[in-house]
Parts: structure tokens; C-alpha cells; sequence
């Protein structure tokens, strides 16, 4: 079965406005939808605002999750703009390539073509054709969900303020936190690194307990967790 | 208990871990474990045992070190040489990590000793070159509802299982101490000297899996790995009603001091001491 991703003109144009608005530096976003086709689009910022390559913010990559999830869909594709160079993979593009399970889209300012690409564990690349429809179908308005209205007014049960602190400790000392409290209650982590804001929750995550929000204010990263041990 | 500042570094590759974590921390750091043998088998068991923050290892072993034991016993160094071996062992484990509590027995288990001293662990690991001493630990081991791991390496080959109260053990594989001179030591044979690596490090494992609660031990399976072919293989192994203890004469209810084979104390005239071996 040869794989496709569909896209809405509109988005490709939403896509190639930000992509004029961020040159020189490469602008990149999120696309979300379901089974191979887009709904909709999350503009992310490139924190290394640089030509030649791009990397996401941590909170934003969260909130874009978040986001999907609302609408009861899928982070399908990251997309980013070359501004000067044709729409291929580069090599700095493949060899930051890390997730097999994502479609890779890029439009160029320079040839005007937007093209999706999947790379593998052993980095080999593969095209995936996009195919521009007309117009976006509808997607149902996202509600607040339970889980956020919950989440609104969680309570801290301990407050842990990590600034300072780098990868592996900022996570080591949150688990040994968590550990300390009862299941269900929530911790709340400061940290000070952007590494950290992305590495702490993923690792808590995978731990099995349950990330209520993580925000970005002044320079520092609060995450705020739940115990979900059993 | 708080971790300390030291500590939280110290062991940030367990506490990462899922699974062991802060918890999994602290249940090895209030572990007592009994190595018995500080040879080639005791050398990586008890350094990995202490670099993980088993806080409490009883070491026991009646020699010395000698030159000949410095090509696998790699907690021995040659400044070591003519040192007791648990002394030996002591001074290199409280510079590897001073939260490790080392208790040493230079002696060599006995009827009359073994059920006392194990009787303060929480799990016995086996290394020793001799088959009185595996059977004694065994049999002791199962009088006293205690779980052990038991090891033993040849040439280039190494084998190990590990047992928990009415699992099988070493009985239910040899019955019986093999017939003097009919297997040779590692002073006769000759070893491997990284087998030794191989198998404590294995031993050492299923150690803290024990401790931590976490996996599948080697219980019911012995381990078998040949170096020279690199091939390991995991054989099932029944429990037999003979090597469970109880009051029938068939099974296991009271300790034997089986004799040394004749050949050893042959090779001990010829070589010095035995227990040189593993």
C-alpha cells in the first residue's frame, strides 16, 4: 500500500505564508489529522532560529500533542520551510530524522514545492507523496475535555524547584519525589533548561504517571504531575 | 531515609531505572548479603555488589592471596600478595563506596559454623572451587529456608542457578559430591581468567534481581555458558524430592562434611594451599 498524506490548499498556503514571513531562518510547525489525511495546523517556534536547521520548543511540542488530542487526532507530519534550498531532506534534516512514525514535510521558498519524506531507523529515506485538495474538512470544535477542567484548579501536593539542575538529576530527583507522595497526588517541577522541560516529562511519562501541564514562564519550565503509581 | 546529595549521584543509573528506582535504592542499601569465596567468583560478585549500595556484605574466606590468584581475582592486587583475602577485599570495597558495611569471616565454613553465620542474611551467593563447600552451603542454605545463588567455573566454561525456598538446587542437579579425583580443579585444569568476570557478573545479577524483587531468577534453570564457542544455554531443572529438606532420610536434614578429594591434597603437598583456585 503506498502511502500518501493529504493536505488542504489552504494549509500548504498557511504554510508557505509563515515560511515567507520566518526567511531567512527555516519556519517549522506541526500538521494534525487522522489516517493519512490533515485537519489542521500548529505553527511551533524554531528555537534555533537558524537558516540551515531547526529545532522545537519543548512546551510547544506538549501543547501541539495537547492540542490533537483535543480533536481526537494525530500528530501525522512536522513540517519546516527551506528558504533557499529545493524541498529534499538534508543531510543535517535526515540525520536529526529521530521518529520513524512521523511524516517529514518540507516546502521550499527557493523551488516553491512542498514534499513529505519518512525516514527510517537506518535512516534510509522514503517519499511520501502529499496530495493538495481543495478545501479542509470540517473538524468538530474542540471542547474542554473533563480531564482539563480537572486539571484547571489540580491542587500542589509539593512544590520541587530544580533551577540549577541538569539531565539525568532534574528527572532523578523528580521520580524520588513522586515516590514520596500517595498516588494521585501531584508534584510540581521547576526547571530551568529546556532540555530538561522536554527529557522530565517524556521519562515520567513513560514511568507510567500522568503529565497535567507543563508551562513555560520567564526562562523556567513548570511541569506538573501526577502520581499514577497503583 | 533521604538520599544525600552523594548518593543521588552515586546511584542516578539505578534510580533512573523503572523498577528500581529510589525504592529499589534503598532496599539494596539495607540488604545483607553473604558472599562465600573472595576468589575469582568473589571478586566481581563482591565489587558489584558494593558498587550497587548492597549496604551490608559478609565476605567469608580462610586464605591469603596469593600470586597465582592475581590473573582472575581481580579484587586481589599484587601489593595484596601473603594479605588475608577478605582483608584484601575489605579495603578495596570501603574505597569503592564507603556506604557498604563489610563484615569478614577468615575462616572456612563448617557444620559447625555455616547455619550460624548465614542465618544473618538475607541471600547467599556461592563461589567457592570446592565441592564440599557448594554442597554444605547448599544444604545449609536449604535448612535454613534461605536463598542463594551458587556458580561455578572450569577452563573456559561457567554455570549457575540460583534458589528460592522449594525450588530445585544444586542436589537436584549433582546428587552427590562427584568421586575424588574424577572432576579436576581449576589448579589442575586451569581457567579462563574473564570466566570469572562472565559468571560473578551473572551471579551478581541475579543477586540484586533477588534484592530488588524484579525478573526471573535462575530458579528451576541452571545456566550453562561455553566461552570458546560463546553458546549459552538454560537447562529446566525439576525439584526432587530428595533435595528438599524434611525428616525422610532421603532428603536433606542434616549438614555433611564431605572430604576434600584425595587429589587436591596431593596437589596441595605439590602447589601449597588450596582454595587457590577460584
Amino acid at each position: 500500500m503506498s502511502e500518501r498524506l493529504v493536505i488542504p490548499q489552504e494549509i500548504i498556503a498557511a504554510i508557505a505564508e509563515q515560511a515567507v514571513a520566518e526567511a531567512p531562518n527555516e519556519a517549522c510547525g506541526y500538521l494534525r489529522g487522522l489516517e493519512g489525511r490533515v485537519h489542521g495546523r500548529m505553527e511551533l517556534t524554531n528555537v534555533d532560529a537558524s537558516p540551515e536547521h531547526f529545532t522545537l520548543d519543548p512546551q510547544e511540542q506538549f501543547a501541539a500533542l495537547k492540542e490533537a488530542r483535543r480533536y481526537g487526532e494525530q500528530l501525522l507530519a512536522v513540517y519546516h520551510s527551506h528558504p533557499e534550498t529545493p524541498a529534499r531532506m538534508s543531510d543535517e534534516d535526515i540525520r536529526l530524522a529521530n521518529d520513524p512514525k512521523t511524516v517529514y514535510v518540507i516546502h521550499s521558498l527557493a523551488d516553491g514545492r512542498t514534499r513529505g519524506f519518512r525516514v527510517d531507523r537506518t535512516r534510509s529515506v522514503v517519499e511520501v507523496p502529499i496530495e493538495i485538495v481543495p478545501a479542509a474538512p470540517e473538524t468538530t470544535n474542540p471542547e474542554t475535555t473533563k480531564e482539563e477542567k480537572a486539571m484547571a484548579d489540580t491542587p500542589i501536593d509539593r512544590d520541587l524547584d530544580l533551577s540549577g539542575e541538569v539531565c539525568p538529576y532534574t528527572f532523578v530527583k523528580s521520580k524520588l519525589a513522586l515516590e514520596e507522595l500517595d498516588p494521585g497526588q501531584v508534584l510540581r517541577v521547576t526547571v530551568d533548561n529546556s532540555e530538561s522541560a522536554s527529557n522530565v516529562p517524556r521519562s515520567l511519562s513513560l514511568e507510567g504517571h500522568d503529565i497535567v501541564s507543563l508551562e513555560q514562564a520567564r526562562g523556567k519550565w513548570l511541569i506538573t504531575v501526577r502520581n499514577a503509581d497503583a | 531515609m533521604a538520599f544525600s546529595d552523594e548518593q543521588v549521584q552515586r546511584y542516578s543509573r539505578h534510580i533512573l531505572l523503572k523498577g528500581v528506582g529510589g525504592k529499589g535504592q534503598r532496599k539494596l542499601l539495607n540488604a545483607r548479603v553473604l558472599v562465600v569465596g573472595a576468589g575469582g567468583l568473589g571478586s566481581p560478585i563482591s565489587l558489584y555488589l558494593a558498587a550497587a549500595g548492597v549496604g551490608h556484605l559478609g565476605i567469608v574466606d580462610p586464605d591469603t592471596v596469593e600470586l597465582s590468584n592475581l590473573q582472575r581475582q581481580i579484587i586481589h592486587h599484587t601489593s595484596d600478595v601473603g594479605k588475608a583475602k577478605v582483608q584484601s577485599a575489605a579495603r578495596k570495597i570501603a574505597d569503592l563506596n564507603p556506604d557498604v558495611e563489610v563484615i569478614p569471616y577468615e575462616q572456612r565454613l563448617d557444620a559447625e559454623n555455616i547455619l550460624d553465620i548465614i542465618s544473618g542474611y538475607d541471600f547467599v551467593v556461592e563461589g567457592t572451587d570446592n565441592f564440599p563447600t557448594k554442597f554444605l552451603v547448599n544444604d545449609a542454605c536449604i535448612l535454613s529456608d534461605k536463598p542463594f545463588n551458587q556458580g561455578g567455573i572450569l577452563r573456559f566454561q561457567g554455570q549457575t542457578m540460583t534458589h528460592v525456598p522449594g525450588s530445585a538446587s544444586y542436589r537436584c542437579v549433582y546428587r552427590e559430591p562427584p568421586p575424588p579425583g574424577s572432576v579436576p580443579t581449576c589448579s589442575e585444569a586451569g581457567v579462563l581468567g574473564a570466566i570469572a568476570g562472565m559468571l560473578g557478573t551473572i551471579q551478581a545479577t541475579e543477586t540484586l534481581k533477588y534484592l530488588l524483587g524484579i525478573g526471573d531468577l535462575l530458579v528451576n534453570r541452571i545456566l550453562f555458558f561455553d566461552a570458546l564457542s560463546m553458546q549459552t544455554r538454560v537447562v529446566d531443572v525439576k525439584p526432587t524430592e530428595w533435595a528438599e529438606p524434611a525428616a525422610s532420610n532421603t532428603k536433606i536434614d542434616r549438614l555433611v562434611e564431605y572430604e576434600q578429594p584425595a587429589c587436591d591434597l596431593n596437589l596441595e603437598r605439590q602447589y601449597g594451599p588450596k582454595g587457590d583456585a577460584t
